[in-house]
């Protein structure tokens, strides 16, 4: 187990440097010149010259990729062509934003997407089931911005219970409620798809694990249902269930702009979009590489505990139980 | 003559039907008998005779659209169609009638260890903590025959293969001593040489315990080698029923002539040709009156078409429903 998880994570260097290796070319992919856009039309052949050698874009391309690597590494993303400040100071902040209005919605969808995923399986064919099943079909049928607009109309505009905008900062801001209480409308409207996506893996993969034979061997034993269904059945049916729910984090990570935009949230989707409005590239580079790092990140995660679920591997290669 | 020994278990005209798309599968028909302390019966005939879901019917794990429409299954003195589904979990299941199935492989959970299997089989029926279940279970281990149990306890089964996965479930079984042990064509998966090792510790575990044993099976060398009565069924419902030694040599019904037949001898000549019963069971549903058996009989009456042969006695403690029996005609 030991084994597995250190392979698995010497995995990820190779798949980050492919990442950094695409990020990188983004920059030299992008049509016209760069020198072009940050000194404007206007620019003499000179000036572009002496600026392209102040910035090292006159030696080769892999000499160049070695030096942005390196200062990646450590931490410094450039400078941003538009606003002039480092490109970390900028995004850092705000991926915090993103990350934590994205992780209270992938919360919200566990909890929501695994306990109706449960309690469906286990009165599969009642009413209960069919009632709940199809709710969550319909909550997961809504696209997330009009979701949105209707939580803000309903509990912003409505009955005036939350705030739907006029978040700025969420450290040193208003304090941790007034965090929360902002936090709740974006999220729960993220929340809803991923949420009924879940449920319906939690569900499927419930029944079919209820299905299999070594259910009815516990019930011949004399197994409570509750048991059978927390230990037996539960258990086996986690992986899949785990799977999904690191893709909906990755997912919401990178596609929470829509929600950004309604609530005003002010998180890592906007800057994006300011940066690739503005042709700020190095801005655009850094964002991109830290949500590439992200995925990467969740997905390590999502094998790992998956492997570790796994008996088979886990006892392979001695490990943590024996 | 032995006194008769009281059932443990009696099961009076069970009817176990499932309600499909197409109609009613009457996959019991008023199937009745009884298994005495220390006896083996077998239950034979061909793949949806009823044989499966007669074991299942009696602990009620029937699943949807199944139902038990009728009939009373008695342990003891209790009708267990009466009993609640809790008290069917702690009291029953597992507990004074166990079960064994046919696929060793999927039978296990591959989450948790054979011992953890084995163990909260013993919790949940009997009042002992963990460690005195483990201690039992490795004792069980030992019992059906697994070696270094003190270890292998804490296997997965993917270590295990499938006579040992069978070898665990039977330990799972006998682990609170029940009173009627149900084993589902406990070999059918294993290989030969497997067979008779899982048979011969099946027999002596029930032996050891005074259960009574319902062996499903459709193997007739092993009703000869393990049967003490033998029930054929055909299509949901029980043609014929009689001590192994009255079954082996003086066949009534039809269909168990044809069982027979089917088996070729170790004496037999190289060139004689195997003997089959023609056509295919039929699928027991909206059944038409009259035998089940009509279309493949060579003995069938104009009365066959009519009625359904009523279960009699052909000699005492020997019972058939065939009306060319009945007639007289059956006599080879």
């Amino acid at each position: 187990m030991v084994r597995f998880t250190i392979g698995r994570i010497l995995l990820v260097v190779p798949v980050l440097l492919g990442v950094s290796i695409i990020v990188f070319m983004l920059v030299q992919l992008a049509p016209g010149d760069v020198t072009s856009t940050l000194l404007g039309p206007m620019a003499s052949e000179n000036a572009k010259e002496v600026l392209r050698a102040e910035m090292g874009l006159d030696r080769p391309l892999p000499v160049q990729y070695g030096k942005w690597l390196a200062a990646v590494l450590q931490g410094d993303f450039g400078t941003s062509w538009v606003h002039k400040r480092p490109v970390s100071e900028i995004i850092f902040p705000k991926f915090v934003n993103t990350a934590l209005l994205a992780g209270s919605a992938a919360l919200i969808a566990y909890v929501l997407g695994f306990s109706s995923g449960v309690f469906t399986a286990a009165k599969a064919g009642t009413l209960f089931d069919r009632i709940v099943t199809a709710l969550m079909l319909i909550l997961g049928s809504i696209p997330l911005y009009w979701g949105g607009l209707v939580l803000v109309f309903l509990f912003a505009l409505t009955w005036r219970w939350l705030p739907a905008t006029g978040m700025t900062k969420t450290i040193g801001g208003g304090g941790a409620l007034d965090v929360l209480t902002h936090l709740v409308l974006p999220a729960v409207a993220a929340s809803l798809p991923s949420a009924a996506l879940i449920s319906r893996i939690t569900r499927a993969t419930m029944i079919e694990t209820l299905s299999q034979n070594y259910i009815r061997v516990a019930r011949a034993k004399g197994i409570r249902r509750a048991i059978i269904l927390r230990k037996h059945a539960l258990r086996n049916a986690l992986p899949p269930i785990v799977t999904v729910g690191g893709m909906e984090l990755g997912y919401l990570l990178g596609g929470i702009v829509l929600i950004e935009v309604v609530f005003a949230w002010p998180g890592l989707g906007f800057v994006v979009y300011n940066a690739i409005i503005g042709r700020d590239l190095p801005t655009v580079q850094g964002a991109v590489l830290i949500l590439a790092l992200a995925f990467v990140l969740i997905n390590l995660t999502v094998d790992v505990v998956n492997a570790y679920l796994d008996p088979a591997t886990r006892a392979a290669e001695g490990g943590v139980d024996r | 003559m032995t006194p008769a020994i009281e059932p443990i278990l009696r099961v009076e005209d069970l009817r176990t039907y499932f309600n499909l798309r197409t109609g009613v599968l009457k996959a019991v028909d008023g199937v009745s008998f009884t298994v005495e302390p220390g006896k083996v019966l077998c239950i034979v005939g061909e793949s949806g005779s009823g044989k499966s879901v007669t074991a299942l019917s009696i602990l009620r794990l029937v699943d949807a659209p199944g139902s038990i429409e009728g009939g009373r299954i008695l342990y003891r003195d209790t009708d267990l169609l009466d009993l609640s589904e809790a008290q069917m979990t702690d009291r029953i299941r597992g507990d004074r009638i166990a079960m064994i199935f046919q696929d060793p492989m999927t039978s296990l959970n591959p989450s948790f260890t054979i011992g953890e299997q084995i163990a909260e089989g013993i919790i949940a029926h009997q009042r002992v903590g963990g460690d005195e279940a483990r201690i039992k279970t490795v004792e069980l281990l030992r019992l059906v025959g697994i070696p270094h149990a003190e270890e292998r306890y804490h296997d997965y089964p993917h270590h295990f293969s499938g006579g040992m996965r069978q070898r665990v479930l039977i330990a799972a079984a006998i682990a609170t001593e029940p009173d009627v042990l149900i084993a589902d064509e406990p070999t059918t998966a294993l290989d030969v040489t497997i067979q008779a090792q899982i048979l011969r510790l099946l027999a002596d575990l029930q032996r050891g315990l005074n259960s009574a044993m319902i062996l499903i099976t459709h193997d007739l060398g092993v009703v000869a080698a393990m049967a003490d009565k033998v029930m054929v069924m055909y299509a949901g419902r029980v043609v014929e029923y009689a001590d192994v030694e009255t079954l082996f040599s003086n066949p009534q019904h039809p269909y168990t002539k044809g069982l027979l037949d089917s088996v070729l001898g170790l004496d037999a000549p190289a060139d004689v040709e195997l003997h089959s019963i023609p056509g295919l069971p039929p699928v027991p549903v909206n059944m038409p009156a009259g035998c089940s058996f009509r279309p493949r009989c060579s003995l069938a009456l104009d009365v066959c078409a009519q009625s359904f042969p009523e279960l009699r006695e052909a000699e005492p403690g020997h019972e058939a429903a065939c009306h060319a029996v009945d007639a007289g005609l059956a006599r080879s």
